[in-house]
């Protein structure tokens, strides 16, 4: 049979399962091995379900998402993410929408500590979120600026997404680390003026607070050192290149657990939470690895991307053309899948397209993260929205999607930046590393 | 007779993830160690990457047990939101039985590849730790897994029947909420 009809028909076949509600890894799981016994023979492939997730299991460089979920769960029990928002607080929530600013600004501070985009939102949800709505904010605007500065999370580094594009598609994560710097504080400044262009739209949605006495001020700052330790730890260690990535997640777990033990004492309770919490959530992007490892293999022998590169090739279109078209392509499928799932079941055939384009696969990469922030934010699926939905009831949806607007175009403004000059993201990488 | 398997697995892979998570902070407690001892006086741990190679697929593979109990896969469930509850609770009965069958199949090449593993004598590289034992630890725990998967199909299955939601396991979650 044609290889490209093989890989065409295991696609479908993947699609159909997912659809069914099969979990992504086990539908990849499942048509990868059934694939690769259809070509090569039922025992190699059966014993690819042994193999692959061995591999998986030792692979020492996706060791860092664990430590990093669990450095992120650590940090947030310990209050991390309150002292943040506090420091921002105290020196800008008194101007007008300065609570929403504080918000994006401890949201790109937090994402620092913890590589989790629905962590943040959750997290400023509780801390954020209750005070803008009693100091008169409009809900639109207190739940937009949580859910898109909660995004920060996964392009702010350390980042666990981050991780898992640079494993899946063999980049040294400090480069895509040292690259997420600039988009990421763009993503900041930006959201920023998104806030102060609903300021100028409507003067009502963010009321203007006492402003507090330089004491005060200063108190934030003092009671904010730990986020700032844990974040130069974490980064300071992996720039410095006095840490490898996975000394620094370890140290700043370690960091982490110190300060909710000295913050809270010794809780079992809570600290079970965390680590059980964390467990889960590690496990899942496990499973789900084993199942893009295991599909990527029954790509690979069909050799259906390098037939997809050819093809491209023989259209002769032009480059940008093409990456215009993948962005469009991501955003139809952001409506029946999310993202990040999107993003890895495409990762075999994408991959050598962008690579054969010419593309920087870490350029390519801080594209593929800002899309899918979009996605966190957009509808059908946007996961952040539906975290707030669901801490907050009586806020509808209709709400938060009318306050996320403005971020919206802030996003749709940064990508296009981005992909129009790739030198942004690239540039620090190639200036520090 | 089921209630008490249910209850007891329930346990089961909720000391299994706990003990897990806690074996990866002493790990990165271990690494900490290492770190502070090679910088400040040259002498670092021997054999902390083989000590974290192997513990972390015993560490990885004892949460999945918790994973599948929570039923925290990554799933899209549009097409059952769209059909109704009927077709919805069908739906999650079939895919209870794909994630329970491919857990069955994992099992089913772990046991092998442990033997294998075992068999070749294969140590770690600098402390000489035989590595066997730990893949065996990791075909346990993923032979727990089938153990929680089976839980959470007889739930599905049951709700299939009733009409009511299944007990204990949490909703299916996106993609996007890990990361």
């Amino acid at each position: 049979m044609d290889p490209l009809l093989v890989a065409g028909i295991g696609f479908a076949l993947m699609l159909g399962l997912i659809a069914l509600h099969v979990p992504i890894g086990i539908a990849m799981g499942f048509v990868g091995v059934t694939g690769f016994g259809l070509v090569v023979g039922w025992g190699p492939a059966l014993s690819l379900l042994a193999t692959e997730p061995a591999a998986t299991l030792t692979n020492l460089n996706l060791a860092v998402i664990p430590l990093f979920m669990l450095m992120g769960n650590l940090a947030a029990a310990a209050g991390l993410a309150n002292d943040v928002y506090n420091i921002a607080h105290a020196f800008i929530g008194h101007r007008k929408g300065g609570l929403a600013t504080a918000t994006i600004l401890g949201c790109g501070g937090f994402g620092a500590v913890c590589g989790s985009g629905v962590a943040t939102t959750a997290t400023f949800g509780r801390v954020a979120l209750p005070e803008m709505l009693e100091r008169n904010y409009k809900p639109s605007l207190a739940t937009g600026s949580i859910a898109a500065g909660g995004t920060l999370g996964i392009i702010v580094p350390p980042s666990t997404i981050i991780v898992l594009y640079a494993i899946l598609t063999e980049q040294f994560v400090v480069e895509l680390f040292t690259a997420a710097l600039i988009p990421a504080i763009l993503g900041v400044v930006l959201y920023i003026a998104a806030v102060r262009g609903t300021m100028m739209i409507d003067p009502d949605a963010g009321a203007e607070i006492e402003k507090l006495p330089m004491k005060e001020r200063f108190a934030a700052l003092r009671k904010g050192w730990g986020v700032v330790v844990l974040s130069v730890v974490v980064l300071g260690g992996i720039y410095s290149g006095i840490f490898t990535v996975n000394e620094a997640a370890a140290v700043g777990v370690v960091v982490a657990f110190l300060f909710l033990v000295a913050r809270h004492g010794f809780n079992v309770k809570e600290l079970t939470d965390v680590l059980v919490q964390a467990s889960a959530t590690t496990a899942m992007i496990y499973i789900m690895v084993f199942g893009a490892t295991i599909f990527s293999y029954f790509m690979a022998i069909t050799d259906a991307p390098s037939i997809i590169v050819n093809g491209i090739a023989a259209l002769d279109l032009p480059p940008m053309g093409v990456i215009m078209a993948l962005l469009v392509l991501y955003i139809f499928l952001g409506a029946f899948f999310d993202e990040v799932a999107a993003m890895i079941i495409t990762l075999p055939f994408v991959i050598p397209v962008v690579q054969h384009l010419g593309f920087d696969l870490v350029w390519w990469g801080i594209i593929n993260v800002i899309v899918i922030e979009i996605g966190m934010i957009t509808p059908p699926i946007g996961i952040n929205v539906m975290v707030l939905n669901a801490m907050r009831r009586d806020i509808t949806l209709q709400t938060i999607y009318k306050g996320i607007m403005p971020f919206f175009l802030a996003d749709m403004v940064r990508l296009a930046i981005l992909v129009a000059f790739p030198v942004l993201t690239l540039w620090l990488p190639k200036v520090l590393l | 007779m089921y209630r008490q398997l249910r209850g007891l697995t329930e346990k089961l892979v909720h000391v299994m993830a706990l003990v897990g998570f806690l074996g990866l902070l002493l790990l990165a407690l271990m690494v900490t160690l290492d770190i502070l001892l090679r910088f400040f006086f040259g002498t670092p741990l021997q054999g902390v990457n083989d000590i974290s190679a192997v513990v972390m697929a015993v560490v990885i593979a004892a949460c999945i047990p918790k994973c599948l109990m929570m039923k925290q896969n990554i799933s899209i469930e549009v097409l059952g939101g769209v059909l109704g509850a009927r077709a919805n609770r069908f739906l999650s009965v079939f895919a209870s039985l794909a994630v329970l069958l491919f857990f069955v199949l994992m099992v089913w090449e772990f046991v092998p590849f442990a033997r294998d593993t075992t068999a070749s004598g294969e140590k770690t590289w600098v402390l000489g730790w035989p590595v066997g034992p730990w893949w065996w630890a990791a075909t346990v725990m993923m032979g727990a897994a089938v153990l929680a998967q089976f839980i959470v199909t007889v739930e599905d299955i049951r709700a299939l029947i009733t009409g009511q939601t299944p007990q204990g396991p949490g909703p299916a979650m996106d993609s996007d909420a890990v990361l």
